[in-house]
């Protein structure tokens, strides 16, 4: 398989006449985590869900461990993906879900212990067996990251993935996430929470209206805007120029 | 006073408007809208107000005619069975009451489960607007399911029957039972909706109870739409049944029925416009009989009222967690696993199920024919054609719920010729099993076997060549261009597209036979098995040509 886990090459994606990704490039090499931040908006999900083979590129090319996206479903069993809306098909439980999943993914009952301890990690046990649709929304996150990781895939993409955990599985899951990646896994995942991308990711790339306007470790990023002891919040509104007028808006909304 | 009721009024709109745009789409089950232009999502917004409206159009026409119909048979009643005034009125009433009522449950089920999962409310609550006035608006959005339909049947039926019996007194009473009819509908609805959403939606799950529970809950469910679906197709025969009935009715018979709904209020109707023609021992059963529906409708009332009190104080949905014996999953192979999840989804959503059971229910309509009717050639491949043509619409409604939940499914390696083959396969099983329940029950009416089991089977070829090509459609469609989620209801011209091709080639063979006439049965079934074949090898090439993996 090949060292390069993910390749991205002038990835455009369209809705309509909107230009939701704007010729990005970027590459992912195994055994890496890779943060995608960007504001609201900017592209990132459109971005993992080309990855993720749920939507087409208008233009440009993707790889994944050197197969093309093309490629639909030998890419596909290559990764695990958690959608950043926990959708699921809600009249199912857990178990049924899980029994869905495996079996479109050719596995087999061996399978079991790695679901349970999965299970009991995330602790969705008492949920097992009731139906998805009356899951709180972190119980449904839960479904999805477990689903994600059922098979053991080389590659992960997540879309904003500790939204809606508690404390104790968000912790689990960026545990998760940092030995995934030192077995010669690849990570891909979005996030609105810098300090989680700073802490785990080994390159962030900072997306803004679609296109890529930084990237690179964070002390990288740090030289890109000459500044050594900023966070990766700062350096994240300097490059997508959000940084400017912040403080004045702020004084404005407390005088009121 | 009538400031706040207008302003209430006018925010229910906007609820009611969510909740169809729920019932249409998610249809409860979480399927995502595909990512689209702010011109596209207000294009399909506009779209499911236009086909609620329509629906509620439609159920208004139905209910205006049902209740001018069963008057039109006024003169029949008494001037061709000869049947005496009160028992023509009883006839009359009591056939309308019972359709309306079964319209105003129908048309209120599907959009009334949306209300009860809908978290409107809850953000109403975080606004500066009362409790009360919350629970109103719940109450308002409720009415706004069925405003039409039941001013429609408050006005017409009472005027209507005013105006053919020449009674005033008769059309106040005809009012009354409108009225009570229209709160034992609303509080059924609520009932269902209610049970329907404690029971399938929050009460699934693995055990071999629970499944048993699920399938009889979706049953009383389904069951109204059924109903009138039955007394669509044999309105006539019910109207010409009860009047000869009525005919035949013994005093004590008659005393029975004064005091079974809906014949009771039809008694009521008859005492109120000839008081003089009922007995004493009927209007003391009447007396009786009135008094209990009407505390009945009380209650109903209070029911239907308290309950959306709690919808609007979010009070109704109530998770809980079942008693989980392991935690070990089965897994199949993915056909496997595409079939079991298709009869999974589609056994706890009433709209899926109801099209699932749509060739059954035909065949239930064939086999009551079946007593009444000669059976030769042609009429076999009538009944086929029928249960086929139901059939058809089952393949695009299983297609639709791998539409549910596809922003995460379609990140799964999952082959488009599986979901095909799986697909074609459920469908194709819906129409032998009509099949099959159709040979057994002409062998058990000791009817000429031959032609339906061999016509069934051998249509079952042309059947399955049909719910291919439909699929094969709607995957090319689905894959390329993201299909909107849903099932018939909410994108009924990407199905008619899609159906007109099946229909074509599942009748085509019969089509052929009747164009060469029916001589020989045997040179009519080789004609019949050689084009279906032939079209089920051509299907099946093209889709093996157009779908590469």
């Amino acid at each position: 398989m090949s060292e390069l886990a993910v390749n991205v090459d002038g990835l455009c994606v369209m809705y309509g006449s909107f230009k939701a990704v704007d010729g990005l490039s970027f590459k992912i090499n195994r055994g890496e985590i890779y943060g995608l931040l960007g504001p609201n908006g900017a592209g990132k999900s459109s971005t993992l869900k080309v990855l993720a083979g749920i939507l087409e590129p208008s233009y440009g090319k993707v790889e994944i461990f050197g197969k093309p996206i093309s490629e639909e479903i030998e890419v596909k069993k290559l990764i695990g993906y958690v959608p950043e809306e926990s959708i699921l098909l809600e009249s199912l439980t857990p178990r049924e879900f899980f029994e869905f999943i495996a079996s479109v993914r050719g596995l087999s009952g061996e399978v079991n212990p790695r679901l349970s301890k999965l299970v009991l990690a995330f602790e969705l046990t008492e949920y097992f067996d009731t139906p998805i649709a009356t899951l709180s929304m972190g119980t449904k996150r839960k479904v999805s990251v477990i689903s994600a990781l059922l098979h053991e895939p080389p590659l992960l993409i997540l879309d904003e993935p500790l939204i809606g955990l508690d404390a104790r599985s968000s912790r689990i899951l960026k545990e998760l996430i940092v030995h995934h990646a030192r077995k010669g896994g690849a990570v891909v995942f979005s996030t609105h929470i810098m300090e989680v991308a700073e802490k785990i990711c080994h390159r962030v790339g900072i997306i803004h209206k679609g296109k890529l306007v930084g990237e690179g470790t964070v002390s990288e990023l740090r030289q890109l805007i000459r500044s050594a002891e900023v966070s990766l919040e700062d350096i994240f509104l300097k490059v997508t120029q959000q940084e400017a007028g912040i403080r004045d808006l702020i004084v404005a909304l407390e005088e009121g | 006073m009538a400031e706040k009721f207008f302003k209430l009024w006018k925010i229910s709109g906007t609820v009611y408007r969510e909740i169809c745009f729920q019932s249409i789409f998610s249809l409860r089950l979480g399927a995502p809208l595909p990512q689209m232009d702010s011109d596209k999502i207000r294009k399909v917004a506009r779209q499911v107000e236009m086909n609620m409206l329509v629906s509620k159009i439609l159920v208004t026409i139905f209910v205006a005619v049902l209740a001018v119909m069963p008057l039109g048979y006024w003169s029949y009643f008494v001037m061709g069975l000869k049947l005496v005034e009160e028992l023509a009125i009883v006839g009359c009433v009591s056939v309308f009451l019972a359709s309306l009522f079964f319209l105003l449950v129908v048309l209120g089920l599907q959009t009334t489960t949306s209300l009860m999962a809908t978290k409107a409310f809850e953000i109403l609550s975080s606004f500066p607007i009362s409790r009360g006035d919350v629970s109103k608006i719940a109450l308002f959005s409720f009415l706004r399911i069925f405003d039409m339909p039941l001013i429609t049947a408050l006005a017409v039926f009472p005027a209507a029957f005013s105006i053919v019996v020449r009674s005033f007194f008769g059309g106040l009473a005809a009012l009354f039972t409108v009225v009570l009819t229209e709160i034992f509908a609303m509080a059924l609805t609520i009932g269902l909706s209610k049970l329907f959403y404690s029971r399938i939606v929050a009460g699934g799950g693995g055990s071999k109870y629970r499944t048993i529970m699920r399938f009889i809950y979706m049953l009383i469910w389904i069951l109204p739409s059924f109903g009138i679906y039955l007394a669509m197709n044999f309105a006539t025969q019910i109207l010409q049944v009860l009047a000869y009935s009525l005919t035949q009715m013994s005093v004590i018979q008659t005393f029975a029925l004064a005091l079974v709904y809906p014949f009771s209020l039809g008694f009521t109707t008859a005492f109120a416009t000839f008081p003089h023609k009922i007995s004493l021992m009927h209007a003391a059963a009447l007396a009786v009989s009135t008094f209990l529906y009407t505390a009945l409708a009380y209650l109903g009332l209070n029911y239907t009222g308290s309950t959306i009190r709690r919808i609007g104080s979010g009070g109704v949905i109530i998770a809980s967690k079942a008693f989980v014996r392991d935690l070990v999953i089965r897994p199949k192979s993915p056909y496997l696993g595409v079939i079991i999840k298709d009869l999974r989804v589609a056994s706890r959503s009433p709209s899926y199920a109801s099209i699932l059971m749509l060739p059954a229910l035909q065949a239930v309509i064939i086999l009551i024919s079946l007593g009444l009717v000669r059976i030769d050639l042609p009429m076999v491949l009538g009944f086929l054609a029928g249960i086929s043509l139901m059939s058809l619409i089952v393949a695009p409604t299983l297609f639709s719920v791998e539409t549910l939940a596809s922003a995460y499914t379609r990140s799964l390696p999952l082959k488009r010729r599986t979901v095909i083959a799986a697909k074609t396969f459920l469908s194709t099983l819906t129409y032998v099993s009509c099949v099959v329940a159709l040979a057994a029950f002409t062998l058990y009416l000791r009817r000429e076997i031959f032609s339906a089991v061999a016509f069934g089977l051998v249509q079952a070829v042309s059947v399955t060549a049909g719910c291919m090509f439909e699929l094969l459609l709607l995957a090319e469609r689905f894959w390329k261009i993201e299909l909107s989620p849903g099932n018939i209801y909410a994108s009924l011209s990407t199905f008619v597209m899609v159906l007109i091709p099946g229909v074509v080639l599942c009748l085509t063979p019969m089509m052929v036979c009747v164009a060469l006439g029916f001589s020989s049965a045997l040179f009519t079934l080789t004609v019949f098995l050689a084009i279906a074949t032939l079209e089920l090898a051509v299907v099946a090439a093209v889709t093996n040509l157009l779908v590469k993996n």
